[in-house]
């Protein structure tokens, strides 16, 4: 397996506190690391780490970020700006937010590659046509403003806007959390249809672990900073170690679920 | 206890500020049901379909264009967003006991029934009432929201995708929760989610709502089983199976 970024032995503190505990995460080409946990067990800021992007409270105790052969927690603000957006890219939860609410859509893309990709006009008009057909959006819709669009339809634009580089590296932060059952469905499958044709890498952070069933091949258990389980998808689905993997399985609903109530303690 | 019949709310909606063009929205289109009392009725359907709508029209925020809801005492409503709903500037105390302060209680009765309402929701510490929404997690303030509805014992609840903002552990919490006051004081629940794994989890009877209409309505068994509509069919294909 083709490795694209390591995250070793991170450990990071907000004062005194400890947030992230000595975490181990790779990437690979071809592959969905999940992050698993819940609000506050720090997989968002293990992410944020990647792209050295972490809050200024944060304090760096230990370990690096490994991406080509650099630590990407060393490497200066000029070098990380060439990076972030184009070799690893992230898609949010709140597209609605994510996006500038003045300016259409297919501005906002074309802004990105107009940044990082030094191209000309008519190959920009190519490629701004070519992500709109990836992410099976019409090319009007891109002619339109934020609030106009659905929330299903300002994540595709989210995802045309973070691939529109060709990312190594794609992280994705709960990208669905704020999307309804069937569009999420339709999102998850369009993004591992994209997968499978560009293999990149990507780091996926949910709180769910049916989403997890559904997108990851390697996952990591996550709680109060500290990573509690890893493996594979099947293996961590079908014989959860820790207890916490347990508890976070059995708070999935289930169609057709026999249980009256969900076996967890108040 | 609550009989909705064929009531219909439209909307008009301008394209544009310097427009005529004008569209209807037929945002609930004709929709009836019943409940019975300490039943939950759950309705499932995706965003836009219409569901808050007839949320606001069962609990008389709205007014009905045309059709009657007709209730058997009184109703309260929880809303989705935790952090919305509650007022940022008001402590718990105050936005618990809101309801009374309104209808002019004494401030004992209203402490103690404040008090109630959160044991209740399980938020017990002493010290609750004195603190503001943003010292709570997103589950706490789905507990105080909760309390609120129950302060004046409703007998019906509305609960419009009280648990879609949560994580997962937390909703599964929130969810044992409204059973349990459900089954200990008979409440009855209107339970509305986009996800019909939560509406099957937590109701007796189904409805399918699509476009402004209920297009499938059984027992929560059934609907599973036997979908018969399309829609609940693609709705079922789309849940991420474990």
């Amino acid at each position: 397996m083709d490795k694209l970024l390591e995250i070793k032995d991170l450990t990071v503190n907000f004062g005194e506190k400890c947030v992230i505990d000595n975490v181990n995460v790779s990437i690979f080409a071809g592959r969905v690391t999940a992050l698993v946990g819940e609000s506050g067990s720090g997989k968002t800021l293990t992410a944020l780490a990647s792209l050295n992007l972490l809050p200024e409270a944060a304090l760096i105790k230990k370990g690096e970020v490994l991406f080509r052969g650099q630590d990407m927690l060393k490497i200066s603000e000029t070098e990380i700006r060439k990076i972030r957006g184009k070799d690893i890219s992230m898609v949010f939860q709140e597209p609605f937010t994510a996006l500038n609410p003045v300016m259409r859509v297919r501005d906002q893309i074309k802004e990105m590659l107009v940044i990082h990709k030094n191209i000309k006009k008519d190959e920009l008009d190519l490629r701004l046509k070519e992500l709109f057909s990836i992410v099976k959006l019409s090319e009007d819709t891109g002619f339109r403003y934020p609030h106009e669009l659905s929330g299903g339809m300002c994540q595709r634009v989210m995802i045309a806007m973070a691939l529109s580089c060709n990312p190594d590296i794609l992280i994705m932060d709960e990208p669905t959390t704020a999307l309804d059952v069937p569009v999420q469905k339709e999102i998850l499958d369009l993004v591992r249809q994209i997968q499978e044709e560009n293999n990149f890498g990507i780091l996926f952070i949910t709180h769910d672990f049916s989403v997890v069933n559904l997108m990851a091949d390697d996952v990591h258990v996550m709680k109060e900073g500290i990573i509690v389980e890893s493996g594979e998808k099947q293996d961590v689905l079908s014989a959860p170690k820790h207890e916490y993997t347990r508890h976070l399985i059995d708070c999935i609903p289930r169609l057709g679920d026999e249980r009256k109530r969900f076996p967890i303690q108040d | 206890m609550v009989e909705v019949d064929s009531i219909k709310k439209y909307f008009v909606k301008r394209n544009g500020f310097f427009t005529r063009d004008e569209k209807v929205v037929k945002a609930v289109d004709g929709v009836s049901f019943s409940i019975k009392k300490g039943e939950t009725f759950g309705l499932a359907g995706g965003s836009g379909c219409g569901k808050s709508t007839l949320a606001k029209l069962i609990t008389g925020i709205l007014k009905p264009d045309e059709g009657t809801v007709s209730l058997n005492g009184a109703v309260d409503i929880v809303f989705q967003d935790p952090f919305g709903s509650l007022n940022p500037r008001m402590t718990i105390q105050e936005i618990v006991g809101e309801a009374l302060y309104i209808r002019g209680k004494d401030k004992e009765e209203i402490e103690k029934r404040v008090r109630d309402s959160l044991r209740m929701v399980k938020l017990s510490d002493s010290n609750t009432l004195t603190k503001y929404p943003h010292q709570f997690s997103g589950g706490e303030r789905q507990r105080i929201a909760i309390a609120r509805a129950l302060i004046h014992r409703p007998e019906f609840i509305v609960l419009d995708e009280p648990v879609s903002s949560l994580d997962v552990s937390i909703q599964a919490g929130i969810l044992n929760l409204l059973k349990d006051l459900q089954q200990e004081h008979s409440i009855t629940y209107l339970f509305i989610s986009h996800d019909l794994r939560v509406v099957e989890f937590m109701s007796d009877v189904v409805g399918i709502m699509k476009e402004g209409s209920l297009v499938e309505v059984a027992s929560a068994k059934d609907i599973y089983n036997s979908p018969k509509h399309e829609y609940t069919r693609h709705l079922i294909a789309s849940i991420p199976t474990i």
